[in-house]
């Protein structure tokens, strides 16, 4: 098997052996580094500052960074500043110039809404020039664009506000109609179209405690017919209670002419149907059982004709909320209602939407005077481009420093190259490194040649 | 030329030659004794032969030509100043003879042919080693015989353990690590390897294959020798 070579062998021996090819080519590559240097021209950076104002309705200052660099890099404005500012001239076509000059210029969006515009150029004149010319096409550019949105913007809105106050006119019209029609509505605006006072509640629960009363005084409350009874009227009544619960939260939320409340007012009409009967079988059950017993005694008797009394009271007290005359206005009156708030909400609803328009034309009338330039512009130069007094960095040392550590690094590569196509040993420390044996002797230059 | 037993062993011989007027200059631990080089070469000496049953050393490297004859002799020069040690030195490269050449014997004998000729005889006939003169270095040669067949392992380890018997010190002048298998074969019958490096010479990717090769325990290190 070929014994293989670590390539920290050769850098080492590079480092050992062949330095001087190291020093050589770094010193021949620096020079050239530093002759390169010299005759590197100087470059020049001018800058200068743009605010963005901010008030209500403005756009948000990085969202306009992004369009206003698109703008500011836009091959058409680079052209015009390229040819008033002289610059690049040394390169043949207008596209490579334009390409030069984006490379050369920096826009930044800074927090606070400021944005900086720089361009590298190689005289200070240039730079200067060059910015500033950025700079106000920038700023014309971005309010001439900005004023036309505005315009477009103040149209629409002009447009869209005529066509709702006619409808605001028309609801109003419409609703003053219906009023003419129907004045009753007005003077009556809330309708009570179902009674479940708190008195009914009272004697049902009275009506329950009797009961109770009776079985324990009867001695009947274990017997399965009064006990099936008592049960289906108790699903009766809770069924009773929970229609009642429904359709007072469906009122809550919608109208009476709703389909679920008008559904959760069938169904409190059957739990009720359904519980008075659940009390006439109990009732019929109840005497049944009375009159089977073999000794009935005057307390069961007493208590038989108080839940009679209190039935007859609870019938009365359930047929005469629905049953009066009231109560039949109230659902004549009912549609009407309606109807009426149904109008008035969609009147309220135009005349809202009106309002909001109107506040939104003032903001792009405003927004349209700013950026047309009669009142603050949207965008102002804080800090004018300057004309810089020193080169921005010394090209030339730069250069030559670039090129100084090229030269050592190729200096290095050209020494591993030959340590690697030379690998004949040197010295003791070479094959002290390669044998990892101990070196017995080293035997000096002279004769031993055989 | 001159027949002798050495040493009480029947099967080596001593061929005692005169020595010669002139020696390679690269022996230096012979020609320069004082020199930095021939002091390298001792303290070689004294590296190795730090364990007293370390006896027995091959020298070799990765490839040819980077100084392992030189290193090989000078170290069994340096060797047999230690007390008049007896040290032989091995040319175990009969491709590429080079122990003849640097110490200038003429007409070696060359114990290829001889282990050759003990295959097949009924009375094995002696390994023959050179002593010029009084010094301490024998030699046991080698020349380039194309029809002689290269040595077994079970023949080197059959020499090596014969000579580690007859002398204090055995030094083997091996082939490269990258040009025959025999060095791995020599490594495995001697105390010690030394590997030479050659700066500027030796390659990187070679030594680490070529000390890849030898067993951990019988690695002693490397020399380095400078240009």
């Amino acid at each position: 098997m070929p014994a293989s070579i670590p390539a920290s062998f050769f850098l080492f021996r590079a480092v050992r052996h062949f330095w001087p090819w190291i020093l050589v080519v770094a010193a021949l590559g620096s020079a050239a580094a530093v002759v390169a240097g010299r005759y590197t021209p100087p470059v020049y950076r001018s800058e200068a500052i743009l605010l963005m104002q901010q008030y209500p309705g403005a756009p948000d200052a990085r969202q306009a960074g992004g369009r206003l660099k698109d703008m500011l890099m836009a091959s058409e404005r680079l052209s015009k500043v390229l040819e008033d500012a002289r610059l690049f001239t040394h390169l043949r076509t207008g596209q490579e110039r334009v390409e030069e000059m984006r490379k050369k210029t920096v826009f930044r969006a800074h927090p606070g809404a400021t944005f900086s515009i720089s361009v590298l150029a190689n005289t200070p004149e240039q730079a200067q020039q060059a910015t500033r010319d950025l700079a106000d096409g920038l700023i014309e550019d971005d309010g001439r664009l900005r004023g036309l949105e505005a315009q477009r913007n103040r149209i629409f809105l002009q447009g869209e506000k005529k066509r709702l106050q006619a409808e605001v006119k028309n609801r109003e019209d419409e609703l003053q109609a219906f009023l003419r029609e129907h004045p009753e509505v007005a003077l009556q605006p809330e309708i009570e179209l179902v009674t479940t006072d708190d008195g009914t509640r009272a004697l049902e629960q009275e009506l329950e405690r009797l009961r109770q009363a009776q079985d324990r005084s009867s001695g009947l409350g274990g017997l399965d017919s009064d006990s099936a009874a008592s049960a289906a009227r108790q699903r009766a009544e809770m069924e009773l209670s929970r229609a009642r619960l429904e359709l007072s939260e469906k009122r809550d939320l919608l109208t009476e002419a709703h389909p679920d409340v008008i559904l959760a007012r069938q169904r409190l009409d059957r739990a009720e149907d359904a519980y008075k009967r659940s009390m006439a079988a109990e009732s019929a059950s109840r005497k049944a059982a009375l009159t089977a017993a073999t000794s009935p005694n005057a307390e069961s008797e007493r208590l038989a004709k108080q839940i009679d009394t209190l039935e007859s009271k609870l019938a009365s007290a359930r047929t005469g909320g629905r049953g009066n005359a009231r109560g039949r206005r109230n659902k004549e009156l009912a549609p009407l209602q309606v109807q009426y708030q149904s109008l008035r909400h969609i009147t309220e609803d135009v005349r809202e939407r009106l309002s909001r328009l109107e506040e939104q034309q003032f903001q792009a009338e405003m927004l349209e005077k700013m950026q047309t330039g009669e009142g603050i512009g949207l965008l102002t130069i804080l800090d004018p481009a300057y004309r810089p007094a020193a080169p921005e960095v010394n090209r030339g040392l730069r250069v030559a420093m670039a090129g100084i550590g090229a030269s050592v690094v190729l200096g290095a590569f050209v020494a591993f190259l030959r340590a690697l196509i030379s690998d004949k040993v040197r010295d003791r420390r070479d094959v002290e490194w390669l044998a990892g044996a101990s070196v017995l002797a080293v035997i000096p230059k002279g004769g031993t040649r055989g | 030329m001159q027949g002798a037993s050495a040493h009480g062993a029947t099967d080596v011989e001593v061929l005692v030659m005169p020595a010669p007027a002139t020696t390679d200059p690269r022996l230096v631990v012979a020609e320069a004794p004082q020199s930095q080089a021939a002091g390298s070469f001792r303290a070689l000496r004294q590296r190795v032969v730090d364990s007293p049953e370390r006896r027995t050393f091959l020298v070799t490297s990765t490839g040819p030509g980077e100084g392992k004859s030189v290193t090989a002799a000078n170290l069994a020069l340096a060797l047999s100043e230690l007390g008049r040690a007896r040290v032989v030195l091995v040319d175990a490269h009969p491709a590429a003879p080079m122990v003849a050449t640097l110490f200038k014997v003429p007409e070696p004998p060359t114990w290829t042919v001889t282990l050759q000729a003990r295959r097949g005889a009924d009375v094995a006939p002696p390994w023959e080693v050179v002593r010029q003169g009084d010094a301490d270095v024998h030699l046991l040669t080698a020349c380039r015989e194309p029809a002689v067949p290269a040595p077994l392992a079970s023949d080197y380890a059959h020499l090596l353990a014969l000579l580690r018997r007859a002398f204090d010190f055995v030094v083997v002048d091996g082939p490269a690590l990258s040009a025959r298998p025999d060095a791995a074969v020599l490594a495995e019958n001697v105390d010690g390897v030394i590997v030479v490096a050659s700066a500027g010479r030796t390659r990187a990717r070679a030594l680490r294959q070529a000390l890849e090769q030898i067993p951990a325990n019988r690695l002693l290190g490397t020399v380095v020798l400078e240009r």
